[in-house]
């Protein structure tokens, strides 16, 4: 296989973007060899940086020639250093991401997302690492991004074959990627994001001790100096909850580890809209508050949108600033 | 409304079975798998959803339901005045149809007799439960069913009994049929049960009004109209036909009347007269046709005259309307009869006053006269003789003769006269001459139903008190129009008669059983000559003598043809005595020991054995002619007729107090769980559309 087999993984719509897209450049706290990406040094490469007076012993052929006649001394330019950048994608394939029919299924767009980032940094020759959390468990050590064919090959094999089930093992997963992800790497995480714990907890107990966890977990990557973007999918009945009817309705949970709530949709669309938009908006407030680039994407929208606003949300995530409040 | 079984009405209380399933009841809840259980609002939501109702429009669709199927099982019956009913308890009952030529009235597209047959059906839908009916009919031929609990085959009889022509004619009156059917449920037995006799029929007096509300043994007889209509649509009929010899028109010309009616309630009738054409046909041709007008309320005739050709054999002749639309009955639009070319007539005379000198005997004159004419045959006999003859044979003795002329006789004895009396209405003529030896009394006492008018006294012309000298009545011109004066057109001849004494008679209002008509009177008004019709004879009364005793009126050239047109309407009142008129279903009895064949109006001919001496023909429902032979030579005629009283529609009124509506009490009403029964089949077809249309919305 080849990046042709994720080709295989893309929509239509999709492909027709990546080919005239690239992964945005990132300010990076550095990279290990040649690639398209900046360095935080400077080095050979194409692109002007800055100007320094000239020091002995330094490379004579980086002299700016047309500052020098401007100021009659000698000035170096300096460009900024082209090196690799990883990409880690990290995708949630527990029982929630199976929601959803045909194209509009969660995990569909979660792959269909995941086969187009792999395939542009495939492109530009960035080493590709992916975590997929199913049922409890992780997929290997494939966290350490690596450069070639089989690594894509594997990828791909992975997205195929992967049914979502069970519940994702965030932790383990993001644990993998602190100990197996370069410095400064791109870490994309595809989940909905609903929920991450899913233990039916008593009704006074702290109600959001997963999401907390996963996102201090989340936090940390971004403190070790990875951009991570978080690509929250959901599909539009979780949005707007369509049913309205008087007839008794057993919602039973995907993640299989909740009980499952018997009742008419009329009695309950209320509540579950509050607390739906009470658990967004405390997304929206963490990934501000902790530098995470939070993209939602609906799935029966065009996916080739939301690839293109995780592409914006990449260019502008090496800007954003932690907040220590 | 009422119901026969109303004890099943406690079914309403399952009423709250729908109720309770749907407040209780647990349907089974969608299953929805989903992601953000997590967001679920806690709580017992369903508990409360379980406590209001669901599904409101099954709910109220199989409250209707359960309404429905209760109220069809406790058999719910509606009133209504004039339709058919049945008493509301288990019975014996007897189902009495009235079938009658009248019930062959066609109304509303069915016969009365259908009509019938739907009154009949819907009261053995209204049966309670247990109750056993049998079947009668006013139909000889008719079905005859025991009481039973299995209706079934009172359907399939009362089926079979219209295909095979119900009704037909020769029927008994239903009255007359009630005997019959209060027997048939005695005999069934069950005496602890009430016995009901359900009369079907219409409202004429062969029908409903005729019958009595309780028949022999106390069982009630309830009165169900086959109509609940009182104007029943008109309809005509021939109702008599009759021939004569008209010598006066020529050898073997004859005079047919024919007698035709309207049978509407005045009222009701459309126009006051009605133009109805009569075509005469011999041996099946037409030979001619004439235009009756008919007034309502009376009866309009119209008189054919035909030549006879010489035949040794009668010819069979029929009248017949023709011409006058859709009749509602059109069975009775016939009549038959054999025509005859022997025109003699058989005249026996007997002499009150015998004399050896001819020119003083009472009947020398009157032979002379008669023995004139070419068809007179006569005969004489003295009154004991004829009264001898009359208590051996009965009227059989006067079977041959036409005519009986008691020229000055004595009034017949007691016994004899009843028979004569008997003789004259069955079709003899009969000629009473005035004399001496007629005593009024006696006259009026024993033959008073056939006398013109009563005889009152014998008066002496022109007599009174102070008055020395007689004085002498002289005839005034006749009557013309009287039928004895056919063919004479000018002066008869009896210019100049003078009469000393005459039979003076009673005056009394003319009634439509005694319509005397006046053929000749004297100057001072008193009648000389007036004839009568009794039943199906004809009297004529001569207040003169036929002698020279009491007037000239013998010498006068007038008398020969007053003799001999006197004869000729008096024997033509016998339908020319070819044959013998029979109602449907009357029997024929005819006195032979050697077999005979009879043949049918339909040609076919069936084998008669006599039994004892004599052979009953009684299959004579079958209109038209028939014929004896023996061997290949026919010896007797005889035609069958409908009664013309089974012609009678109009619609009489029940008397006061036996209409069905004011007996409201014994009746129940029409059943209404038929059409229960289907609004159920109904609503369980659209419930389960419903249901199913909810099913699928919900799983959408």
């Amino acid at each position: 296989m080849t990046r042709d087999a994720l080709a295989g993984l893309l929509p239509a719509d999709l492909s027709d973007v990546l080919l005239s897209r690239s992964l945005p450049p990132q300010r990076s706290f550095g990279g290990h060899g040649q690639g398209k990406h900046n360095s935080a040094r400077s080095g050979q490469g194409l692109e002007f940086r800055d100007q320094r007076a000239y020091s002995p012993g330094d490379d004579l052929r980086m002299l700016d020639w047309r500052a020098v006649a401007r100021r009659d001394r000698l000035v170096l330019r300096q460009t900024e250093a082209e090196v690799a950048r990883a990409l880690v994608l990290v995708i949630d394939a527990g029982g929630g991401m199976g929601y959803g029919g045909g194209t509009t299924r969660k995990f569909h767009v979660a792959r269909g997302l995941a086969a187009g980032l792999a395939w542009l940094a495939a492109n530009q020759g960035d080493p590709i690492g992916y975590a997929l959390g199913q049922n409890g468990r992780l997929s290997g050590h494939t966290a350490r991004p690596r450069r070639g064919r089989e690594r894509l090959n594997a990828l791909a094999e992975e997205l195929i074959e992967t049914e979502p089930v069970g519940h994702c093992p965030w932790l383990g997963m993001l644990s993998n990627v602190r100990t197996l992800a370069p410095r400064g790497s791109v870490v994309v995480v595809l989940s909905d994001f609903l929920d991450p714990d899913g233990l039916d907890l008593p009704e006074r107990s702290p109600e959001r001790s997963g999401d907390l966890e996963l996102r201090q977990n989340l936090g940390q990557l971004r403190v070790l100096g990875h951009t991570v973007v978080l690509v929250q999918l959901l599909h539009r009945d979780e949005l707007e909850f369509p049913w309205r009817g008087r007839t008794t309705t057993t919602f039973t949970d995907l993640w299989g580890r909740r009980v499952a709530r018997t009742a008419t949709p009329a009695s309950l669309r209320e509540g579950y809209l509050d607390q739906l938009t009470a658990h967004l908006a405390w997304w929206d407030e963490a990934a501000q508050r902790d530098g995470l680039a939070l993209v939602r994407g609906i799935t029966d929208d065009s996916i080739a949108s939301t690839f293109l606003s995780i592409l914006d949300r990449l260019a502008t995530a090496g800007r954003i600033p932690r907040s220590f409040g | 409304m009422r119901f026969l079984a109303p004890a099943l009405l406690v079914g309403l209380l399952g009423l709250a079975l729908p109720f309770v399933a749907h407040l209780l009841g647990t349907p089974k809840p969608v299953q929805r798998p989903f992601a953000a259980v997590r967001f679920l609002p806690r709580g017992e939501p369903t508990v409360t959803q379980r406590r209001s109702m669901r599904d409101i429009a099954l709910l109220v669709i199989r409250s209707v339901l359960v309404v429905l199927i209760v109220l069809t099982l406790s058999r719910p019956t509606l009133r209504a005045h004039g339709d058919a009913a049945a008493v509301a308890e288990t019975q014996d009952a007897m189902l009495l149809l009235d079938g009658s030529r009248s019930t062959g009235l066609r109304v509303a597209g069915r016969s009365v007799l259908e009509h019938e047959l739907l009154r009949a059906e819907e009261i053995l839908a209204a049966m309670p439960t247990g109750s056993r009916v049998g079947l009668v009919t006013s139909d000889p031929q008719g079905p005859r069913l025991e009481p039973n609990a299995d209706f079934a085959r009172i359907h399939t009889a009362l089926r079979r009994w219209l295909a095979e022509g119900a009704p037909r004619p020769g029927a008994w009156k239903l009255a007359d049929t009630l005997g019959l059917a209060s027997s048939m449920l005695v005999d069934a037995g069950t005496a602890d049960r009430p016995r009901y006799i359900y009369a079907i029929g219409d409202l004429t007096l062969g029908g409903l009004v005729g019958t009595p509300t309780l028949a022999e043994g106390g069982t009630p007889v309830l009165h169900v109209p086959a109509l609940a209509m009182s104007t029943l649509p008109e309809h005509v009929a021939i109702t008599d036909a009759r021939w004569e010899a008209a010598p006066d028109l020529g050898s073997g010309a004859v005079r047919v009347h024919c007698t035709v009616r309207r049978f509407i309630d005045g009222a009701d009738a459309l126009a006051p007269t009605r133009d109805v054409s009569v075509a005469l046909l011999i041996e099946g041709k037409e030979v001619a046709r004439a235009t009756a007008t008919v007034p309502v309320d009376e009866a309009g005739t119209v008189e054919f005259t035909h030549t006879l050709l010489e035949s040794d054999a009668p010819l069979a002749a029929t009248l017949r309307l023709v011409d006058h639309g859709e009749d509602p009955l059109a069975s009775d639009d016939e009549r038959h009869f054999w025509l005859s070319a022997d025109f003699d007539l058989d005249v026996l005379i007997v002499n009150g006053d015998p004399s050896e000198l001819r020119a003083h005997d009472e009947v020398f004159f009157l032979t002379t006269a008669a023995a004139s004419t070419d068809q007179a045959q006569l005969h004489g006999m003295a009154l004991d003789q004829l009264e001898l003859s009359l208590r051996e044979r009965g009227i059989a003795a006067l079977e041959d003769t036409d005519v009986l002329v008691l020229a000055n006789v004595r009034a017949p004895a007691p016994d004899t006269a009843g028979l004569l009396v008997e003789a004259v209405e069955q079709g003899l003529g009969l000629w009473i001459t005035a004399g001496d030896r007629i005593d009024p009394e006696d006259y009026n006492r024993r033959l008073g139903s056939l006398l013109p008018l009563p005889l009152r006294d014998v008066v002496q012309v022109g007599t009174a008190p102070g008055r020395s000298e007689a004085q002498a009545l002289g005839l005034a011109p006749p009557s013309l129009d009287h039928p004895i004066f056919r063919g004479i057109h000018s002066r008869p001849g009896l210019a100049g008669v003078t009469a000393r004494r005459i039979l003076l008679l009673e005056p009394v209002e003319p009634t439509t059983l005694r319509a005397p008509a006046i053929a000749l009177s004297f100057t001072s008004g008193a009648p000389a000559l007036l004839t009568r019709d009794a039943g199906d004879g004809r009297v004529a009364l001569l207040t003169t003598s036929v002698d020279r005793d009491w007037s000239d009126l013998p010498l006068r050239p007038g008398f020969v043809p007053l003799v001999a047109g006197t004869l000729a309407y008096l024997g033509g009142a016998k339908t020319g005595g070819a044959g013998e008129e029979l109602y449907a279903g009357q029997v024929r009895t005819i006195s032979s020991t050697r077999p005979l064949v009879l043949r049918r109006p339909d040609r076919e001919e069936v084998a008669l054995h006599p039994e004892r001496g004599e052979i009953r023909i009684e299959e004579t429902y079958t209109l038209g002619h028939y014929q004896i032979r023996r061997g290949d030579e026919p010896i007797g005629w005889f035609e069958v007729n409908v009664d013309a009283s089974e012609s009678e529609t109009v619609v009489s009124t029940l008397p006061e107090g036996e209409r069905p509506a004011d007996r409201e009490r014994s009746l129940v009403a029409q059943p209404r769980w038929r059409e229960l029964a289907f609004l159920v089949a109904l609503l369980l077809a659209f419930e389960s559309l419903v249901r199913w249309w909810m099913e699928t919305r919900t799983r959408a």
